[in-house]
């Protein structure tokens, strides 16, 4: 079990987060989910959201035609975009008209494959205009990262004034108390609370 | 804009201007009309820098209008980089203010018999070429704040730089922006030279008292450019994407699919993406007092451009694009955004193509002359270049002039200009495009055009392996007629997606010169300039081997995936036998 490190920033700090979040963040997944399952369940967007915002999937960088029928498994990255300019962009969108283009790296859907059960972890990176509009979502359902990670966005939400609360394992406490924790070797689940 | 101005630049006793009607060339504007005179009145066989050649400048159909987003201008010739034909395009102010001024295009002939550099001054009372030798060898930047001192501030400017006077093969033409800043550059094919070559330095455009295009049908235009821009508006890519981050948006995801050339296209991913994206780059210049949403032209309502400064807050470049950041970033392992961004500048000032000079740097590099990473190694090559030393003459030669001369097999070029920010072994389809079309390799050669609203060619099926083919083909044609309108191709997302944008721009077009054009007509005129342009490239001795790309593609699998180009030359052959 990961050490529970939870914040309060506001609205302006998010940005802190987005080095992380196209670089990639860790999270639990309920095994056996598909790509829409967990927008859906695992993180609390509905399909009309789903369907406007995010019109690119990448697993482990092969665009997907059908997120509903592809299922995470541990380790797989997965990675969310809205629509992109150019004629790249056009062909990785899903079920693309122009998505022959790109066929040698289209996501082929393993129909034999085992389904995990429990909890499998996988990479999330969110890009342009879904990081910035679903960033919190991903956020506040709580995130995998390393301790030095974590002390570089505090000291950048401290420096913007964007930090607003900070509790361990439940217990609000101040940076200096969570400071050993960011320099050891040792992940940490990280919930944020947006205010305002 | 009914007339033609001819100046000749080789006549006896000094350069000698005239004026012609638009005669056969009736009903053509940007790329169409450069290719139309290029193709007729240039000799294929020509020398691309001798008196032969012709220098076109051309608005396109709806500029100097109140229409949106038409401010693109079409510069053509025969390019010293390909040997073939070459449209290049910019926005910026010269397209709105030239259309204006009447004139429907520039053609530079002939060759002056010594290096004297020339202005050329046209405002409403006419036109005078004038030989100026202050303004030799100066950068853009310092050449059009000379100008702004000589002819104030109302003025629109096509230039080049240094590298345009050396003749250099890399060499851009230059549009000045909003902010009368030489930033937009017609940049690819070294048609910098071929203006260097007639010896001319600027155009300076002035069109105070001159009167904006009137449309025939003028309340029609006004409903059908109203709906045009709620299209655009209301689409994700050009209504938000590109305002918020601008073409830079692109580097994430090409590099998560590990399209992203990396290290002179060895590998398709780069560990420093994510430092230079258009995400990183918009915060950056929000934090500094910059701004990631900005228009080029007066007119565009999607303003995918911006102004980035350096660490201080002063203005430092345009912001760089997609391709240029990708140049001079990840190709050449640098992940540097700020000396990505002085890059962008010394090539805008210098005279430069972008995605040309990343390329020749990512090949020197291969070449030992630098290490790959090396930001201030890289920016020292560009300066060589600027100052025009043995080894700049080399560089601002191009990739394939520079691979040549340091003995370096992998030169990522088609028809001898270097490949964009995309790899074809990742993303097929696009290599069609890069191999086929007569340009050289060019990422907006194929745009994704209204493939579904258009059906150029019929339906495709996707499923088909020559699908692809048949793509290429029908977006090479969509994209040839819009680069004739005047329109930045950036509009093509809004089109592909809603027929309704799509037919209120074929409205504007109608309304304003009062046709009858159907998206058939709109088809058939981008299927006549690609024919031009092939027969131009066949007689200038291209056959279908010009057609390919660089034989690594074929054999050098492209990590992360591991795939190579796949696409059979018969296949290639197929994309122009219509
Ligand atoms: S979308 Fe970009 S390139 Fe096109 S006109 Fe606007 S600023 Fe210029």
């Amino acid at each position: 079990m990961h050490r529970r490190i939870a914040i309060k920033i506001s609205r302006s700090g998010l940005a802190s987060f987005y080095p992380l979040l196209q670089e990639g963040i860790r999270l639990s997944v309920r095994g056996g989910s598909s790509v829409l399952d967990f927008l859906v369940s695992g993180i609390g967007l509905d399909h009309e959201e789903i369907e406007d915002k995010i019109r690119s999937v990448l697993i482990n960088g092969h665009p997907v035609d059908d997120p509903g029928s592809t299922i995470l498994k541990e380790g797989d990255r997965l990675a969310l975009s809205a629509s992109m300019p150019g004629l790249v962009g056009s062909t990785l969108i899903k079920g693309s008209p122009l998505a022959q283009l790109r066929s040698a790296i289209t996501y082929t859907v393993d129909k034999e494959g085992t389904k995990e059960e429990g909890e499998v972890f996988i990479e999330v990176r969110l890009f342009n205009l879904v990081m910035k509009d679903l960033a919190e979502g991903f956020l506040q359902r709580g995130v995998v990262l390393s301790g030095e990670r974590l002390r570089g966005i505090l000291m950048a939400l401290i420096s913007s004034q964007n930090l607003k609360g900070i509790s361990l394992q439940e217990r609000d406490v101040t940076f200096q108390e969570i400071s050993q924790y960011l320099d050891r070797d040792e992940e940490l689940l990280l919930k944020v609370q947006v205010l305002g | 804009m009914s007339k033609i101005l001819r100046i000749n630049m080789g006549a006896e006793g000094g350069p000698q201007v005239s004026e012609t009607p638009l005669g056969e060339y009736e009903g053509l504007g940007g790329r169409g009309l450069t290719s139309a005179i290029v193709s007729k009145e240039v000799p294929a066989d020509c020398h691309p820098l001798s008196g032969e050649n012709k220098f076109v400048i051309a608005p396109g159909l709806l500029s100097g209008t109140y229409g949106a987003m038409t401010g693109r201008i079409s510069v053509g010739c025969k390019s010293p980089l390909t040997g073939g034909i070459k449209e290049a395009n910019a926005g910026g102010q010269p397209a709105q203010v030239l259309a204006r001024l009447g004139y429907a295009a520039i053609v530079l002939e002939g060759k002056p018999k010594d290096d004297t550099p020339y202005k050329v001054y046209i405002n409403k009372d006419g036109v005078k070429v004038v030989p100026d030798n202050t303004l030799k060898m100066l950068p853009n930047y310092d050449l059009i704040e000379k100008m702004k001192g000589e002819y104030g501030e109302k003025i629109a400017c096509i230039s080049i730089g240094p590298a345009g006077e050396m003749k250099m093969a890399a060499a851009s033409v230059a549009c000045t922006d909003m902010e009368l800043r030489p930033t937009r550059h017609c940049g690819r094919g070294g048609v910098g030279a071929v203006m260097g070559s007639k010896g001319v330095k600027v155009i300076v455009l002035d069109d105070t008292d001159m009167p904006v295009r009137q449309a025939k049908d003028p309340e029609r235009f006004k409903e059908a450019n109203k709906k045009f821009v709620q299209g655009l508006q209301q689409h994700a890519v050009t209504g938000q994407a590109l305002p918020a981050y601008g073409t830079n948006v692109l580097t994430n995801i090409i590099n998560e699919v590990g399209g992203y050339p990396t290290y002179n296209f060895k590998q398709g991913q780069f560990e420093g993406a994510s430092k230079i994206s258009g995400e990183t780059e918009a915060e950056l210049e929000k934090q500094r007092g910059g701004n990631p949403t900005h228009g080029c032209h007066r007119g565009c309502v999607i303003k995918c451009s911006g102004i980035y400064h350096d660490k201080d807050g002063n203005y430092l470049t345009k912001q760089p694009e997609y391709e240029t950041v990708w140049a001079h970033g990840g190709n050449c392992g640098i992940d540097d955004m700020d000396a990505i961004a002085k890059m962008d500048f010394l090539d805008d000032n210098y005279g430069l193509d972008t995605i040309e000079m990343g390329a020749t740097i990512a090949v020197a590099m291969d070449a030992g002359l630098a290490r790959f990473g090396d930001a201030e190694a890289a920016i020292r090559l560009i300066e060589e270049v600027g100052k025009g030393t043995h080894l700049g003459r080399i560089l601002g030669n191009g990739a394939a002039f520079t691979a040549r001369a340091f003995g370096i097999e992998r030169a990522p070029v088609v028809k001898g200009q270097a490949l964009p920010a995309y790899d074809p072994r990742a993303v097929h389809g696009i290599g069609v495009t890069y191999a086929t079309s007569p340009m050289g390799a060019d990422h907006t050669a194929g745009y994704a055009v209204a493939q579904n609203v258009l059906k150029v060619g019929g339906d495709v099926d996707p499923l088909k392996p020559e699908g692809q083919i048949e793509l290429s083909r029908n977006l090479q044609i969509a994209t040839a007629a819009i680069d004739s309108t005047g329109m930045c191709l950036f509009i093509a997302f809004a089109l592909l997606d809603q027929p309704e944008t799509f037919q209120a721009m074929i409205d504007m077009l109608n309304a304003f010169y009062g046709w009858n054009m159907t998206v058939d007509d709109f088809i058939e005129m981008g299927r006549k300039i690609l024919k031009m342009e092939r027969d131009f490239n066949a007689r200038a001795g291209f056959t279908s081997k010009d057609d390919r790309l660089p034989r690594f593609f074929k054999t050098e699998p492209l990590p992360p995936h591991n795939i190579t180009f796949q696409v059979k030359d018969e296949e290639l052959d197929q994309v122009f036998n219509w």
